[in-house]
């Protein structure tokens, strides 16, 4: 379903993304594991072309984004659910406006936006925070709504970029029983930037590591936790990286 | 001398990213409803501050230059007629807009700026709405308004002060600076050209340093800087543009 | 509460906390003249600010200047073209860029940058809670990170303002052959025939106000920036809006004593 080929991606001088190379079909969760700069965000970015590649190919869901229209652009978009990693969450809406801002743009009614909303809400577990502004909530509050309205039109293509960060241990689990849970139920593909891969390693199927731009290794989940020369090789990086 | 080619080259590609985002904001209509509560928001924010600031602009403006004619002829009072002119032409609107930049240029910007390290301007790109239609748009039509009232209410306070000042510092009959003997309309053509001029360079020089922040909260600093000072030189680039133009029109 | 009651109540609280802002910038001050003497003061610090902001602000200042120049020569042109007054082209230009324009837009400018500038970085300092760390070392941030920047901007903006002059009287020579056939000559002529050294000395003191109060009011914003990103914006605007104020007060002050 998302079929990324030899893309880089360069801001000024510098290579964000360095031939990088990604597939991930329908069903599939996949994590995408890497220190600081490697590109991981910019990768997720580019998928729904928030940043346009440079060289390389990009095909979504059979439609080749690089010399798509921007009909066809807007409606891919519209199958694709982000939750950023600085939250992105607007200010001056509250936490059911913040949700409900994704359907009514989709042309949903304001009456029927708000209603499926405040349910998605209910759903993370912010029932209590509705008719909240962002910055009256907690840390892991914010993050939960930003699920939430990554989550709420039920898109086909799910892209979390590092929803953990931050964290304790107990909500980094239930972030991920949600991400989890909402994979299951769209039946789409989802794609999870961490940059500890401990809490993806019970719900992925693949692991991707990235380091510098590029893609380092791909490897089912289970092997990424047992292969111990893998997760040394990851923390060698990190290490050389910090 | 490459490198002045490479610095000319990069200001003319800078210029034409902003008319670029101008004609952007220009054309594309802005969401219903929101541009009279951004008008109110911003005269509400800079009436208080331009007011101040332009009385204390309208009382140095008669002690210098009473100064100075009293050093050439004698008689301070004998040119109030002309330091009107010289603040409904000159000073009202620019120092205006100079204290308008500041304000409008640094809150626009901080708050574009903080949009875009948060990442909302993605969000709202991802949802299929313009940032730019959304953003700027609004700030651009409301700006505009906002300083040919700020541009009218700077003249006449600086006006008003200055009066006042002279009759203190000079002991100039009152009303000798409310003078409008000289007064043509081309004068208040001329203020109102640069004010609609600085209500659209203002803030579409704050915008872009906005949208152009990326990072971390330096970012949004850096994003501030960058808008007030734009905005202040682009409003004395106007006003010499303006003015120079309507000299030669003989306006 | 009637409305004319909340009006009064606003004002009343704006002024008082305008008050409040120029006695604690008054208070920095002090601490900062107290720091310049003691063996603390950081000058090599002090220096490379200078360096920063004097090189830093050249280009937007010079340009500045320039285009001031020749908005004093259209001021005078208005008069020139109505009344033949070719004589006043020169005095006019003198005084308007030594005395009243010229320092003022200066200061307005250059508090636009580098105060905005400062605060935000002192601002970013707060957050990150390195100026906490310098006090848990029982080192007192005064006279290294403040009283450096306050000197550091007084030097360079009198310096800017000397090498901005310089080329506001050279662009209004050049404005006034270009736009009203006035030669250099006669510009010089009626530029030297005018134009006494207290002009000169009222906007070197006026640059000198006008930096130290940005400096001051630039710097207390960001030592109370509280928060993340928004709050390093919100010094920064807050530096530039109040430098901007004080600035024009100041002229006033300046311009009544000399």
């Amino acid at each position: 379903m998302i079929d990324v080929r030899g893309v880089t991606v360069r801001f000024g001088a510098r290579a964000a993304l360095r031939g990088a190379s990604l597939h991930a079909g329908r069903g599939e969760l996949v994590g995408i594991v890497g220190p600081a700069a490697a590109g991981k965000t910019v990768l997720l970015k580019t998928i729904c072309l928030l940043h346009r590649p440079d060289e390389g190919e990009l095909v979504v869901d059979g439609i080749d984004l690089i010399h798509a229209s921007p009909a066809e652009t807007a409606r891919l978009r519209s199958r694709v659910g982000f939750a950023f990693q600085n939250l992105a969450l607007f200010d001056r809406l509250d936490a059911v406006e913040n949700v409900a801002f994704v359907l009514k743009r989709r042309g949903i009614a304001p009456e029927e936006a708000r209603e499926r909303a405040a349910e998605q809400l209910r759903q993370v577990g912010l029932a209590a925070a509705l008719e909240k502004l962002p910055h009256e909530l907690s840390g892991g509050m914010k993050r939960r709504l930003a699920l939430a309205r990554a989550l709420v039109s039920r898109p086909e293509i799910a892209l979390f970029d590092d929803p953990f960060v931050g964290l304790d241990p107990v909500a980094c689990a239930r972030i991920a029983r949600l991400v989890a849970t909402s994979h299951r139920t769209m039946g789409g593909v989802t794609l999870v930037a961490a940059g500890d891969p401990a809490p993806l390693l019970d719900v992925a199927d693949r692991v991707v590591l990235m380091s510098d731009g590029a893609i380092e290794a791909d490897l089912p989940a289970r092997d990424f936790a047992d292969a111990a020369g893998a997760v040394a090789r990851f923390l060698g990086r990190t290490e050389a990286c910090a | 001398m490459a490198a002045v080619r490479d610095i000319v080259r990069a200001q003319v590609r800078e210029a034409g990213a902003l008319l670029l985002l101008l004609a952007r904001a220009a054309c594309r209509r802005p969401p219903r409803g929101s541009v009279w509560p951004e008008l109110g928001d911003l005269l509400l924010r800079t009436i208080p501050l331009n007011v101040a600031a332009m009385a204390f602009v309208g009382a140095v403006v008669a002690i210098d230059g009473g100064q100075q004619v009293q050093r050439l002829f004698g008689d301070p009072g004998g040119l109030g007629a002309a330091a009107l002119q010289l603040i409904v032409r000159e000073f009202g609107p620019t120092f205006g807009g100079v204290i308008a930049a500041t304000r409008l240029g640094s809150g626009i910007a901080a708050e574009i700026a903080a949009m875009s390290v948060s990442e909302q301007i993605d969000a709202l790109r991802l949802c299929s709405a313009d940032p730019v239609a959304e953003l700027v748009s609004p700030r651009l039509r409301a700006s505009f308004w906002a300083l040919l009232g700020l541009g009218a209410v700077s003249t006449v306070t600086a006006a008003y002060t200055g009066d006042f000042t002279a009759q203190i510092a000079f002991g100039t009959r009152p009303g000798a600076f409310l003078d409008t003997s000289l007064l043509v309309p081309g004068d208040f053509l001329v203020a109102a050209a640069k004010c609609a001029a600085y209500g659209i360079a203002i803030p579409t020089m704050a915008a872009r340093a906005g949208l152009l922040a990326t990072g971390g909260s330096q970012a949004v600093g850096h994003a501030t800087t960058r808008g007030v000072v734009d905005g202040i030189v682009a409003v004395i680039v106007l006003d010499l543009l303006l003015g120079g133009g309507a000299l030669f029109a003989g306006v | 509460m009637s409305k004319a009651a909340a009006l009064l109540q606003r004002v009343g609280a704006a002024v008082l906390d305008g008050v409040r802002e120029a006695g604690g910038a008054l208070v920095l001050g002090a601490r900062c003249a107290r720091a310049s003497v003691s063996p603390h003061m950081e000058w090599r610090e002090a220096l490379r600010q200078a360096g920063v902001f004097g090189f830093g602000s050249l280009a937007v200042l010079a340009a500045t200047s320039a285009l001031v120049g020749a908005i004093l020569v259209v001021q005078a042109g208005l008069y020139v073209k109505r009344f033949g007054a070719h004589e006043i082209v020169g005095w006019a230009a003198g005084y308007g860029i030594l005395r009243d324009v010229g320092p003022l837009l200066a200061g307005l400018v250059f508090s636009g940058r580098v105060g905005s500038r400062n605060a935000a970085e002192i601002a970013a300092m707060r957050t990150r809670d390195q100026l906490e760390g310098l006090r848990a070392i029982g080192v007192d941030a005064v006279p290294v990170v403040v009283a450096p920047r306050a000197v550091a901007m007084t030097a360079s903006l009198l310096a800017l303002f000397l090498v901005g002059s310089a080329v506001a009287v050279l662009s209004a020579a050049a404005a006034a052959q270009l736009m009203l056939g006035v030669d250099w000559p006669q510009f010089a002529r009626s530029f030297a025939a005018r134009t006494e050294l207290s002009d000169l000395a009222s906007g070197a003191l006026k640059s000198v106000a006008f930096a130290l109060a940005a400096a001051l009011v630039s710097c207390r914003a960001g030592l109370r920036a509280e928060g993340g990103a928004s709050a390093v914006g919100a010094a920064a605007k807050s530096a530039v809006v109040r430098s901007a104020l004080a600035i024009v007060m100041l002229d006033l002050a300046v311009a009544k004593v000399f």
